[in-house]
């Protein structure tokens, strides 16, 4: 059994005696096959000492059952990680950040407290998953559509709590950027609500989420100072249709005009979330031979880039629009589109995608392509990407992934594609991107060059994995480019590039740590912020 | 979500007896209240097993849809309110998926037994640590069609449930190319 820092096995036993008193004898968890479940199974850590293991879990069924558990873990000094479904796979899982946690599994808070289909919001508590939430929905017939991560097993509050993406219009998208009211409950086990949930007998909590005063709830967001209870979540009215539609570009310098025109679009709120490809130079991490041709002697120039196009009489690039709304305005604004792109990119042109009436009908939902851009929870990804041709060599168990923040540039989409290859070659490895990978777009407002590093059950591989990761974050933040979110193995590293001003913005988050949560006992470490009584194992 | 109760039922041959499963190795003729059979029927060994099971009342349940709306409009309903084990012969995207997905009711892989099907129809079955080969092969050939056979791996699942470390999370979600891998398992 794996220990608490600095707490000895009576302490633990008595602490573990105390969590059953408050949660139940069923729901405190400390056996080692118990703790065994919340292992993470993307560890880059597999099998090794340094694996986050936790100590024991605890499972409140209720936000007083919680202020107990963190108030005993405040007396014996226990450090507590809370998780809502703990499925966020490539960012920790269910595992803490420090071994030693109790995991404090939310699972038992489970209710949908309250969808509104004419204010267009949702209440929900932490082990809420979406798959949940999209069949409270759906059996009551309300005329609201989620925007879900992939896969769908997540919790709309812990995957917005961790900064979590989704797939269709650009405020739904970023899902903390969508909630709307949260509960806390603080280290000393004091419950707070934002907004207008701290006015009492308030009804517009989950419609205006200032309040008065300053905002509190990013603070609650990828950090360690409380649990979070309840969640407001900003809900799109059920669109009445869907339009794609796709722009393709003839030139490789083409790329510049078709991002300031996406970028146009969607500052706009005209399209959802657009989808970047290169017809001339393959899929999403996975170049063509004679891309991988074209690279053998370096990085190519413009001109060998722009010759490579024209030869194999293909565009360079192209994007998905996706339009959600009535008929009338999807259709216009598609109409505005091409105008648009026409206008600013000589050559531009253009392929009319899919019309479909929304919402899509049940018997069309297991046949259907791409769930998420409807927000209709599924596993499908796993069966998606489990075999591909980046692992079909040496089948990984599982991915680290980095996604580096880029701004919306063509210049920045080629340097960080070019940094990524170099970063590869450094380590000998092939690498998976070319001059023409294309960036993703959860976030509306900036670009992403995404790489996912492979995990495995074998520790001198992942000793591989780790050291590229750390390798490629360091080359990243050279060029002002770091990850938005990452693996509780790599966040302190992550978090050292954010280092304006001798790390101004980390010693204030630790100083507000040290005031919130004296004794340092809400997941210590993550996001690289350490209580002042562990500061000194950072890293 | 009753997880200790789920789990306790799991733990081992002694527990058996209070379990319908009488002849389970020779002929079922009745359903098994306690365990609920999990096949994909897009994979034709797994589909050999549903029909199988079915020629002895036990419906199984086809995830070759989507697992996530099986398992959280049907399996999970149905654990919450009857404590099972899970039985099934499926990928090892599946088994992964449902390793995750178990968490929640304290259960996890207690037996499994992987089927390899190369490229050129062979078939191997790999047993895991402690299941003897020659015993497996008493039950199931190797050879096409072994899934109409495989119902026969009831009996030794439950009584051969190991130490979660052997079987549980062995592997991720990703697949070995040129072949197919199913996977019997049973998951308590």
């Amino acid at each position: 059994m794996v220990l608490p820092p600095n707490v000895s096995e009576a302490e633990f036993a008595n602490a573990l005696s105390e969590f059953t008193s408050a949660v139940g004898n069923d729901w405190v968890f400390s056996s080692d096959e118990d703790i065994a479940l919340y292992r993470d199974s993307y560890s880059v850590y597999w099998g090794e000492e340094e694996e986050r293991i936790a100590s024991a879990a605890v499972a409140p069924a209720n936000v007083e059952q919680v202020q107990q558990v963190v108030r005993i873990a405040n007396r014996y000094r226990i450090p507590i990680y809370p998780i809502s479904t703990g499925r966020n796979l490539t960012y920790g899982g269910a595992a803490p950040t420090l071994s030693g946690s109790v995991v404090i599994d939310l699972k038992r808070m489970n209710h949908v407290l309250e969808v509104d289909d004419k204010r267009h919001f949702a209440l929900v508590e932490p082990g809420v998953s979406y798959f949940d939430l999209y069949d409270y929905i759906h059996e009551r017939g309300l005329k609201v559509m989620l925007d879900i991560p992939d896969p769908g097993w997540g919790s709309p509050m812990g995957n917005s709590l961790d900064h979590g993406v989704g797939y269709t219009f650009g405020p739904y998208r970023d899902h903390f950027g969508s909630h709307i009211g949260l509960e806390i409950v603080t280290a000393e086990g004091e419950i707070i609500r934002t907004g207008m949930g701290a006015v009492p007998g308030s009804d517009s909590w989950q419609d205006f989420h200032y309040g008065a005063g300053p905002s509190i709830e990013g603070l609650f967001a990828q950090s360690n100072f409380g649990i979070v209870t309840k969640m407001g979540v900003k809900l799109m009215p059920m669109p009445e249709s869907y339009l794609s539609g796709y722009v393709s570009v003839p030139r490789y310098q083409d790329l510049q005009g078709l991002i300031e025109e996406v970028s146009y679009l969607e500052d706009s709120y005209l399209i959802g979330m657009p989808l970047y490809a290169s017809p001339v130079g393959g899929s999403f991490m996975n170049t063509t031979a004679a891309v991988r041709a074209l690279m053998e002697n370096g990085w190519p120039t413009m001109n060998q880039l722009e010759s490579f196009v024209s030869s194999e009489g293909l565009p360079a690039w192209s994007v998905k629009l996706q339009f959600y709304g009535p008929e009338e305005t999807v259709r216009a604004n598609w109409t505005a589109a091409q105008r648009r792109f026409a206008a600013s990119i000589p050559g531009a042109t253009f392929e009319e995608g899919e019309f479909l009436t929304l919402p899509i009908p049940d018997a069309d939902i297991p046949s259907l392509a791409d769930k998420v851009r409807f927000g209709i929870p599924n596993l499908e990804i796993f069966h998606l990407v489990a075999r591909n041709p980046m692992t079909d060599a040496d089948p990984p168990d599982g991915h680290a992934d980095l996604f580096t923040m880029i701004p919306r540039k063509a210049e920045a989409v080629w340097d960080s594609a070019r940094m990524m290859v170099e970063a590869y070659r450094d380590f000998g490895v092939p690498p998976v991107h070319s001059p023409f990978a294309t960036p993703l777009t959860y976030y509306s407002r900036t670009l992403v060059m995404p790489t996912l590093l492979p995990s495995w059950r074998n520790a001198a591989k992942n000793k591989h994995t780790r050291d590229l990761y750390m390798h490629i974050l360091d080359k990243a933040a050279e060029n002002g480019w770091a990850p938005y979110r990452t693996a509780p193995a790599f966040q302190g590293h992550a978090i050292s590039k954010y280092s304006f001003n001798d790390s101004a913005l980390l010693r204030f988050q630790e100083k507000l740590k040290d005031s919130i949560d004296p004794n340092g006992i809400i997941s210590p470490g993550r996001y690289g912020i350490w209580p002042a009584n562990m500061r000194k194992i950072r890293g | 979500m009753k997880r200790r109760t789920t789990l306790k039922l799991g733990l081992g041959s002694s527990l058996l007896s209070s379990l319908p499963l009488t002849g389970l190795a020779g002929q079922i003729s009745r359903p098994i209240e306690h365990l609920q059979v999990l096949v994909n029927r897009k994979y034709t060994e797994s589909g050999h097993l549903a029909d199988a099971m079915l020629r002895h009342n036990i419906i199984p349940q086809d995830i070759s849809g989507d697992l996530g709306s099986l398992w959280y409009r049907s399996i999970k309903p149905q654990l919450e309110t009857k404590p099972a084990m899970l039985f099934g012969m499926t990928d090892i995207i599946d088994l992964f998926c449902l390793e995750e997905l178990a968490r929640d009711f304290g259960m996890q892989t207690r037996f499994r037994l992987d089927h390899i099907i190369h490229g050129n129809g062979q078939i191997q079955h790999v047993p895991a640590d402690g299941l003897k080969i020659a015993e497996i092969r008493q039950l199931i050939p190797a050879s096409a069609g072994f899934g109409s056979m495989a119902k026969e791996l009831t009996t030794l699942a439950l009584q051969n449930q190991r130490s979660p470390a052997l079987h549980y999370k062995k592997s991720g979600p990703f697949e070995r190319p040129n072949n197919t891998l199913l996977v019997t398992w049973l998951i308590s």
